[in-house]
């Protein structure tokens, strides 16, 4: 049965990935052949034991990993775009435009408030400052990120509270697709809820997430599907 | 998408029997920063001079799209339009104090000189872009009338700087720029660069041996080895999933994380 493609917001097939490390003379296979298409306002959980390849594979999907073979196609302003075959130029574009990632850390220039990092994808987009920063105020303050902290940079924060930052930054851009490795991992119980009612909000306003999640039941409150990677076969 | 600002074709250039670059191409466009990186000696300051037309290549063009959209071919155009291409629409930062400072003139005056070689009158308003740049770059006003003789090394990269600035580039060349400085002062000037890349689409070439600064600062990376391009791509790319050998290792020998 042929997929309504329309409305398809990410379709990637037979994703495989080798790792050659030259200085140990080693090639380690991380994907051997994932296949998934996802729709606008679906969720996508990546789930397997630790070191199985769900970063990797979310990592291959945002560009930041070549793929050794396979295709990716990125629903791009409309049109389905295959980040493998892209320019760098191109990919870059999809990334201010398309897709937003929210990594397990966040790394940042040091000394640059909280609230400018917040903002600064908003303006790349091409918003004028005065609607980024009152945007991203609004996502730092919905994070439980309190005003007094927005003029501080992030290096002076808790974990839990540059975490909070970078979930902001990722969401406050409002991207079409969200990929999140492991958004919440270093967040107590109420932020965890707090970003899980979030994601859950971006999914109903239609952005399709491709996500790893380590806790079982936020998994399932926002998962539609999960994608369980196996070990690849050598 | 838009025109490249600035286009390499082909680039080589030898002295004697040493080749120091051997046949780099690629495009800069506005609003980006492209960092180059590689060990000493790989030819990074070589391609750097290149590019900005100071030394001319064996074989290989520079193309330039100036203010006005019209392409300039760096090393056909007539001397007196590339020295002052290098005093406005262009700046270079040097790794050497020494090749960008007049060492024995004020601070303020080195500013000035270049705004009144870009066209500006008056002396009042050369110094008040002066001390408005000084501040930009977080050295103290007080020592506007000091030389860079009396400068710290990093406070001279700083100087640098603000002279290259003061003339609203668009296109800015920095040779090991934050080498000297210590990390709070290399943090601010990296918030400052980036800012005018996002805000006015200044287009920088950045040679680097700080790979956290290409991350952080970058879009794009080339890696350089004896005079080779030998791998590019968008800089997380690059640094988090190296392909070549040498790459490989370069990323893997910093201590910390980049």
């Amino acid at each position: 049965m042929e997929a309504n493609t329309e409305n398809t917001a990410i379709a990637f097939k037979d994703i495989c990935k080798t790792f050659t490390l030259h200085n140990l003379k080693a090639q380690i296979k991380a994907l051997s052949g994932e296949s998934y298409t996802l729709s606008f306002g679906q969720c996508l959980a990546i789930n397997g034991p630790s070191g199985i390849g769900k970063s990797t594979l979310l990592r291959c999907l945002y560009g930041n990993y070549l793929v050794s073979s396979g295709e990716i196609k990125i629903n791009h302003r409309g049109k389905m775009v295959d980040l493998v075959r892209a320019s760098q130029r191109e990919i870059l574009e999809i990334r201010t435009h398309t897709i937003s990632y929210v990594s397990q850390f966040l790394r940042v220039i040091p000394r640059v408030s909280a609230l400018d990092i917040v903002a600064a994808p908003i303006i790349e987009k091409g918003l004028d400052k005065e609607t980024a920063l009152e945007r991203a105020r609004e996502y730092l303050l919905k994070l439980n990120i309190q005003e007094r902290l927005h003029k501080l940079p992030p290096m002076t924060f808790s974990g839990g509270e540059r975490q909070r930052v970078n979930i902001a930054r990722g969401l406050a851009r409002l991207s079409p697709i969200l990929l999140l490795d492991e958004p919440c991992a270093s967040l107590d119980f109420p932020n965890r809820q707090v970003a899980m009612e979030l994601f859950l909000n971006a999914k109903a306003q239609g952005v399709a997430i491709v996500g790893i999640f380590h806790d079982a039941e936020a998994r399932e409150s926002v998962a539609d599907v999960t994608c369980n990677l196996q070990a690849p076969k050598a | 998408m838009c025109d490249p600002i600035l286009k390499a074709a082909h680039l080589s250039k030898s002295y004697g029997k040493v080749r120091a670059l051997e046949d780099v191409s690629f495009e800069l466009f506005s609003s980006e920063v492209l960092s180059i990186v590689g060990e000493s000696g790989s030819g990074k300051s070589t391609l750097l001079k290149l590019l900005s037309g100071i030394i001319e290549p064996d074989c290989g063009r520079v193309t330039y799209r100036d203010k006005t959209g019209t392409l300039l071919s760096i090393f056909d155009i007539p001397d007196s339009l590339k020295r002052k291409l290098l005093r406005t629409e262009l700046g270079f930062v040097w790794q050497d104090p020494k090749e960008g400072l007049r060492l024995k003139i004020s601070a303020g005056g080195n500013i000035a000189e270049r705004l009144l070689a870009g066209g500006l009158r008056s002396f009042g308003e050369a110094r008040a872009k002066s001390i408005w740049w000084l501040n930009r770059v977080e050295l103290p006003v007080s020592r506007l009338d000091n030389t860079p003789e009396e400068y710290s090394g990093g406070m001279r990269a700083r100087l640098q700087l603000a002279k290259n600035l003061a003339t609203n580039p668009r296109v800015l060349f920095l040779d090991e720029p934050t080498a000297g400085l210590d990390v709070s002062v290399q943090a601010r000037i990296l918030d400052l660069i980036r800012g005018l890349s996002s805000e006015f689409g200044l287009a920088v070439v950045l040679v680097t041996h700080d790979l956290m600064v290409a991350r952080l600062l970058s879009q794009r990376i080339l890696v350089m080895k004896d005079g080779l391009v030998i791998e590019a791509g968008l800089t997380d790319q690059v640094l988090d999933d190296p392909i070549e050998p040498y790459t490989q290792l370069l990323v893997s020998s910093i201590l910390g994380e980049a």
